[in-house]
């Protein structure tokens, strides 16, 4: 165990290292590009490690697919406009059940947008492409984090062969603070492996074929139910959530990645003020801890969405509670962070309102 | 009555022109009509697939799970149109194309049917190419809501273009859409699902030199054998492929073995050996 | 059952008849291919990667091992898989439209990257599979669904020249030639070539191999014989533009 002073995207790059990742394929864009620099240094010091940088984030994508095709962990990372691009080699490896990871660091948007900061990508990043949203999404808030989840990304996705995201955002990614960094041998993680999907050692049973295209509509329709039925197979392996405070509260505050941990402090200081106020947060936005939200939120007397999106995550939130009957507001601010006191403020107003 | 039909066949044996005629037919004759084609991403062949509904009543849905016609071109399809098959469907298909053993794998679903060998009727009378239309002609005697002269005026019309090329395929369609429906006027229902024998093609020919095999579960009569062969030794026979086009044949008096039409040959359909 | 010389060994059986249409140029370059990786005993360490468009076809076309792309990424796949694994022989294989209008921009990247890859592509101077739109290599005047007058090249440009222009790009060690899938020798031997110059680890190859569409065409046999052999090798000159000197 270590403790190092690291942004969100050094973070991100040590934490791809220590679950073993082999290959990186990428194209520059902020706020994630730190992410191809350090990776790139690493693979020039480091001759087990690829780096390619490539012409656009489709070429990153698809070479990424190349890459585990032949059996290597390989990774890429993206944002706003280039995870627009990249949805196109990621439906493909949706559709075909390939092991990616990709890291991404939410810009504002939509379009160029800013460079800096917003929680838009959510949509994009959890249903992005033509296609089910069959990925595993895990939406993390600070550089800490983007270490324990890029480990973690590496493990799910080889395990269960979906394409895996570690959701960040532009603050977490620049933010230069202490980060625990440790060996996945010291806390006794397993390291899942990977193998060739071509080339493998077993070919006893022929050439292996693998294509994206269909026939008729019932050959596709079998495979999506097939991919469908694994997927919520293992869901409950796999979903992640904070409850923070909930117990005893008349209010449940709902947000994820950043904003969670700017509402975590806000209920710190809520609770030195004695008021009821509690955090749920889905860790995995996909899939969505619904069961366990739609319990903690029972017989509360409001629920405060707060997002740095317009709706996009309050309507995921309202979707995983249909048919509670629990007043719902929200606070919503496009491309903009939300500060502890700010949250407070306003739950005070809820507070007010609510009790009259 | 309102009727479902579902037509499939292999892409490129007319499947969807002759939905195209029946659909223009139906409009033609004052019914509501819908038509969907279904095929995959093959050009040429594939299973190709047709959904077409005529009622006098509108029809907001294109696709149905069972039909009251169910008619099928090729062996291949016989899997394919097996889950629209209900007691009540009549299922009309080609007893000169398709193989016995196929149509008997359906033999529990299929009540009614109409056995048309269209494309020996076609060969024997008219041309290969219109065995469709001698189908649609059978189809055209259940579907009473649309007159016979729609039909006829709807072949013409859709055929227009080519018919201003070949003035003979006017007579051509004409006869094959009278002959259809004349087979289906004097058929006389049996039990026994009849259908195409097992090929007995001749493979491989030979004189003291070459010989020379042809394959048809390969070869798809594109002709290029034909063309590159310095001596012409190669024509186009009678007997088909597996897509039910002329096969060639080579005329071991004239081949010298060169081996050329081998090697143009896209599909591997043509072997030469030296003896 | 006489047996059939004229089946490359490393074609898949169990997937024949391929799904290309009578007389496809396409699926004669394929045969030409499968030869060539029979003579150059490289099925079992060869990668073959196809693009949609026809291309897409063969997804199961050979016993060797395969992936099917989206469309104009199949060169960044097999890029990515040649870094993973050099030992591997990987193969691009393309239409014009993933080539040089939805994908160029890989081509180009790969060529000056010199990434050791074989990418060929088809030149069947329209979009098949959708059934025969303008494509960057339709010639000056051919007619397509979307360009029912015939290619205006005052209005959208004459045709590109891929093997020309990559050639510029390319670096040293490329292999970069054009040919025409109905003349068997030249065809298998820049194959050959294009293959060769992989496994000596030399650098990036590059065939475009000049094709028939009949039926996007409406041509018979003999028509598209002449349309390609004949008007499409005027425009599109045969030969190697770039030859690294032990393949010569």
């Amino acid at each position: 165990m270590n403790k190092e002073l690291l942004t969100g995207n050094q973070a991100i790059v040590k934490g791809a290292l220590a679950s073993g990742a082999q290959m990186m394929t990428g194209y520059p864009i902020t706020p994630t590009t730190e992410i191809l620099e350090n990776w790139a240094e690493e693979a020039a010091k480091n001759s087990n490690l690829n780096f390619l940088q490539t012409e656009d984030e489709m070429s990153a994508g698809f070479s990424m697919i190349g890459g585990v095709l032949a059996g290597l962990k390989t990774f890429s990372a993206t944002a706003g406009p280039g995870n627009v691009l990249m949805q196109d080699a990621l439906v493909m490896a949706e559709s075909m059940r390939l092991p990616t990871v990709v890291f991404i660091n939410q810009r504002g948007g939509p379009s160029t947008g800013t460079v800096i900061y917003s929680q838009q990508e959510l949509n994009l990043t959890c249903f992005g492409g033509n296609g089910e949203g069959l990925r595993i999404v895990y939406s993390v808030g600070n550089p800490q984090e983007m270490y324990d989840y890029a480990i973690k990304a590496f493990n799910t996705a080889w395990r269960y062969r979906f394409p895996a995201f570690v959701l960040g955002d532009g603050y977490s990614a620049k933010t230069l603070t202490e980060v625990e960094t440790y060996s996945l041998e010291e806390r006794k993680i397993e390291r899942v492996s990977s193998a060739p999907y071509l080339l493998g050692e077993d070919n006893s049973s022929g050439s292996v074929n693998l294509r994206n295209t269909y026939n008729l509509e019932t050959e596709l329709n079998t495979l999506l139910m097939k991919h469908k039925m694994a997927f919520d197979g293992f869901t409950s392996e796999i979903v992640e959530f904070d409850d923070y405070q909930t117990l005893g509260a008349e209010i449940v505050i709902v947000a994820h990645g950043n904003i969670a941990i700017s509402a975590k402090c806000a209920i710190d200081i809520l609770k030195s003020e004695d008021e009821k106020v509690g955090l749920f947060r889905p860790i995995t936005l996909n899939p969505f801890p619904s069961e366990t939200l739609r319990s903690v939120v029972q017989k509360k007397k409001l629920i405060v969405v707060i997002e740095s999106s317009l709706g996009q995550f309050e309507r995921m939130v309202k979707e995983n509670l249909y048919g509670e009957n629990i007043p719902m507001v929200a606070i919503k601010k496009p491309a903009l962070g939300i500060n502890p006191d700010e949250i407070v403020e306003r739950v005070k107003d809820f507070l007010k309102e609510m009790n009259g | 009555m309102p009727a479902k039909i579902i037509i499939a066949g292999e892409g490129g044996q007319g499947v969807q022109t002759i939905a195209k005629i029946l659909t223009k037919a139906a409009k033609k004759s004052g019914k509501n009509v819908s038509y969907l084609p279904s095929f995959g991403v093959e050009q040429r062949g594939g299973v190709s697939l047709a959904y077409i509904q005529v009622s006098s009543r509108p029809i907001p849905y294109p696709r149905f799970s069972k039909a009251d016609f169910v008619v099928t071109l090729s062996s291949r399809s016989c899997e394919t149109i097996k889950n629209f098959i209900s007691d009540n469907s009549l299922v009309i298909y080609d007893s000169a194309e398709i193989y016995e053993k196929d149509i008997n794998e359906l033999k529990a679903e299929i009540k009614r049917f109409v056995a048309v060998p269209a494309k020996n009727i076609a060969s024997e009378k008219l041309s290969t190419k219109v065995a469709n239309i001698i189908i649609l002609g059978v189809l055209s005697a259940q579907l009473k809501d649309i007159s016979f002269q729609d039909f006829q005026d709807t072949v013409l019309m859709e055929l227009a273009a080519k018919i201003k090329i070949k003035p003979e395929l006017k007579e051509l369609n004409n006869s094959a859409l009278q002959m259809g429906a004349e087979f289906a006027q004097n058929y006389e229902s049996s039990d026994h699902l009849t259908g195409k024998s097992p090929d007995e093609t001749v493979r491989s020919f030979e004189n003291d030199k070459v010989k020379w095999t042809r394959f048809p579960e390969y070869c798809k009569g594109c002709s290029l054998c034909i063309l590159s062969c310095p001596v012409k030794a190669i024509t186009f026979a009678k007997d088909l492929n597996f897509l039910g086009t002329p096969m060639p044949i080579v005329d071991m008096e004239k081949c010298i073995g060169c081996g050329k039409c081998m090697q143009i040959c896209p599909d591997g359909a043509i072997n030469v050996e030296k003896k | 059952m006489a047996e059939n010389n004229n089946f490359p060994k490393s074609w898949k059986k169990s997937s024949k008849p391929h799904k290309f249409c009578p007389g496809c140029g396409q699926s004669l370059a394929l045969k030409n291919l499968g030869f060539v990786i029979d003579e150059l005993q490289i099925a079992d360490k060869t990668v073959y990667a196809c693009d949609i468009g026809c291309s897409l076809l063969t997804w199961d076309m050979f016993e060797i091992d395969t992936i099917q792309t989206h469309h104009g990424r199949v060169v960044p796949t097999m890029v990515g898989f040649k870094l993973a694994k050099p030992s591997a022989i990987t193969i691009a294989f393309m239409g014009d439209g993933g080539g040089y209008a939805i994908g160029a921009q890989h081509l180009i990247n790969a060529a000056m990257r010199d990434d050791p890859i074989t990418a060929i592509l088809i030149n069947n101077a329209n979009y098949a599979m959708t059934g025969g739109q303008m494509a960057p290599t339709t010639l000056v005047g051919q007619k397509a669904t979307t360009a029912p007058n015939g290619r205006d090249w005052q209005k959208v440009g004459k045709p590109i020249h891929g093997p020309e222009m990559l050639a510029e790009i390319a670096q040293e060690g490329s292999y970069i030639a054009r040919t025409i899938s109905t003349d068997i020798a030249d065809c298998k031997t820049k194959i050959r070539k294009a293959l060769q110059n992989q496994i000596d680890g030399r650098g990036f190859s590059f065939i475009e191999i000049i094709s028939m569409c009949p039926v996007n065409w409406h041509t018979d046999a003999l028509q598209s014989l002449d349309f390609s052999e004949k008007e499409m090798t005027k425009v599109y000159p045969l030969g190697e533009f770039k030859c690294p000197q032990k393949l010569a």
